[in-house]
């Protein structure tokens, strides 16, 4: 479910609580004023019931005052006092219209009040015929005779009246007080789960605050950290420009002096050695075997620089030019070569073995220098070993094609292979095998070009392995 | 005749004594640096010098490098189809392409061991002057 969506079911549920806690308070209330309502007129009843018992007292003591004295005054009391009665008998039948009891005893208090009156009223007669003077009591005797039980009749059913409406008050108080309960617990409910809204509503807002804040933290970060990324970037930009322009300089000048060393050193010796073989040739009448000799040495000599001339620019051509990756015949480039040494060298017998169909991404050319090395050095090595064999081969190790040259001649001793693939460095002296010390380092210069690794293994007169990788992943 | 143009004294020298000791009884003239190189090559054009069999050319000389004395020779109509081997101490790769471009018949590394340039420069004057057959004279 989205964020939005689950927002607006949170807030259509709010809603929906505070509506309903809202009707819950309302009906409450309503309860509670529709109470108070009926006791208030419960209330009224009594009263007017109460004043009836004092009107007809006061009709009854007027009456009696007519009858006694003849006074118009008592007698236009009398009538006021009747009116009342008749007036407050009709209030008290029209408050108490719902209750059917009630209705049943204002019916037999009208008639008792009637038949109160109706005595009152023939007491009242007699005094009309006689307007002056004491009155016959014989006359009176319905009168007197009549009015306790009347009297008593009428507040009887008054008192009924009366009682039946403190009952209802009693249980109306009842009602109102468990109305106002009422009202007060759904408003306290409703209370508390409006503020545990609220609570909630506040709540989410701040987190929502939080996590405005903290994105808003994070992007202006991010933002710094952009604008840090650029300057690094352009500063690099401008380190990688120089630093290229720099070692763009210096290639040229490495180029300009192996040209010149290619050039102007091998001039020299060529004269020293072309100039040796006249003497040698033209001369040797004038010269004794001592001579001949030292012109041997010369010549050598001149050779060995020669040759070390040639594997220094070998070495640093190797470091100059591109790596080009193509697909490379390993097997038919290793038997290519080693079939050149051979040519060269055919006094020399070796049997060669080569592990047919192995291809490689790599640079021909530097393979081939490569392979020019290790397997010249093979021959070297395997010059006074009898059966002598040079093997090309390759297996798998940790997920990567290994390839290796290996030789049963001279071999090496461990304790000093560190030292195999330094510039300069020989473990064999010149009288054993001649050599320029270079050719191991221009290999494992190859190599490192290729983002290989070049180690070896080896032992004193059981011959050497020389194991190399080529990280052509790195190339594709 | 033979052109030989080479700076070193020395190496003339060698030169000659290996061209004479492999047989080659051809007139060998020199040019000693670019320059005279050019001045011949004009000459021939001209009509005023003879035209060679052969030019062995150097090509680190003094004053005019001599791959501009092979574009020279390769320019000029007279000289456009004259036989040109490249003698010199350099294998850099670009030296021999550019020679090759420009085209040269032959590129020759001097070795340092003589008996080896003996040997090669026996050969070449059994190649060019004796078995290759040359452009008629324009």
């Amino acid at each position: 479910m989205g964020k939005t969506s689950w927002y607006r079911l949170a807030l259509a549920g709010a809603i929906v609580i505070v509506l309903f806690t809202t009707w819950l308070t309302a009906r409450a209330l309503h309860t509670l004023i529709d109470a108070q309502f009926w006791q208030a007129h419960t209330l009224e009843v009594i009263s007017q019931t109460e004043s009836l018992v004092a009107q007809v007292h006061t009709a009854e003591a007027a009456a009696r005052g007519y009858i006694l004295t003849g006074s118009p005054i008592f007698e236009q009391q009398y009538a006021a006092a009747t009116g009342n009665i008749q007036h407050t008998i009709a209030n008290v039948q029209r408050l108490t219209g719902d209750n059917v009891s009630q209705q049943t005893r204002i019916v037999a208090l009208r008639t008792r009040v009637g038949s109160k009156l109706a005595v009152l009223e023939a007491g009242i007669v007699v005094r009309e015929g006689h307007p002056s003077g004491m009155i016959d009591p014989s006359l009176l005797g319905a009168v007197v005779r009549d009015t306790p039980d009347r009297m008593d009749s009428v507040q009887n059913t008054i008192h009924d009246i009366e009682a039946e409406e403190h009952r209802l008050l009693a249980d109306r108080i009842h009602d109102t007080a468990l109305a106002h309960r009422e009202v007060w617990s759904t408003f306290t409910f409703a209370f508390a789960l409006d503020f545990l809204l609220l609570i909630a509503a506040f709540d989410l807002l701040v987190r929502a605050e939080r996590t405005r804040q903290r994105i808003a933290a994070g992007a202006a970060e991010i933002s710094t950290l952009n604008r840090e990324l650029t300057t690094l970037n352009a500063e690099l930009e401008t380190r990688v420009a120089q630093r290229t322009s720099e070692l763009a300089v210096s290639n040229q000048e490495l180029e300009a002096f192996s040209y010149s060393v290619s050039h102007d050193l091998r001039a020299p010796l060529r004269t020293i050695d072309g100039f040796s073989l006249a003497l040698q040739e033209d001369c040797a009448a004038n010269l004794n075997d001592e001579g001949r000799d030292y012109i041997a040495r010369v010549r050598n000599g001149v050779q060995r620089m020669g040759m070390l001339i040639d594997s220094l620019l070998q070495l640093s051509r190797v470091t100059r030019s591109e790596v080009q990756r193509e697909q490379v015949d390993l097997t038919q480039l290793s038997t290519l070569v080693f079939n050149e040494i051979q040519a060269a060298d055919p006094s020399h017998e070796v049997a060669w073995k080569a592990r047919p169909g192995v291809v490689a991404q790599a640079d021909a050319r530097l393979l081939r220098i490569a392979f020019e090395n290790l397997i010249g050095n093979a021959w070297k090595f395997t010059e006074h070993t009898p059966n002598a064999t040079i093997e090309f081969g390759s297996s798998r190790r940790d997920g990567q094609n290994v390839y290796f040259i290996r030789d049963n001649g001279a071999g090496f001793d461990m304790q000093y292979v560190d030292r195999l693939f330094t510039a300069f460095q020989r473990l064999h002296g010149d009288r054993d095998f001649k050599g320029s010390g270079i050719g191991l380092a221009t290999v494992s210069r190859i190599v490192r070009r290729h983002h290989g690794a070049i180690w070896a293994e080896g032992e004193t007169g059981r011959g050497a392995t020389f194991f190399f990788t080529l990280d052509t992943c790195a190339a594709i | 005749m033979i052109l030989l143009v080479e700076d070193d004294p020395d190496h003339e020298a060698l030169a000659i004594r290996a061209l004479r000791k492999a047989n080659v009884a051809n007139e060998i003239r020199v040019a000693h640096d670019g320059a005279e190189a050019l001045d011949y090559v004009n000459g021939i054009v001209k009509g005023e010098q003879r035209m060679p069999q052969l030019v062995l050319l150097d090509l680190k000389l003094p004053k005019v490098e001599g791959l501009e004395v092979l574009r020279a020779i390769r320019a000029a109509d007279k000289t456009s189809l004259l036989p040109v081997v490249i003698l010199t101490s350099s294998d850099e790769e670009r030296d021999i392409v550019s020679s090759y471009r420009l085209g040269v018949n032959s590129y020759i590394r001097k070795p340092v061991n003589f008996n080896d340039f003996a040997e090669a420069t026996r050969q070449l004057g059994m190649y060019w002057l004796l078995l290759n057959q040359c452009p008629p004279p324009q």
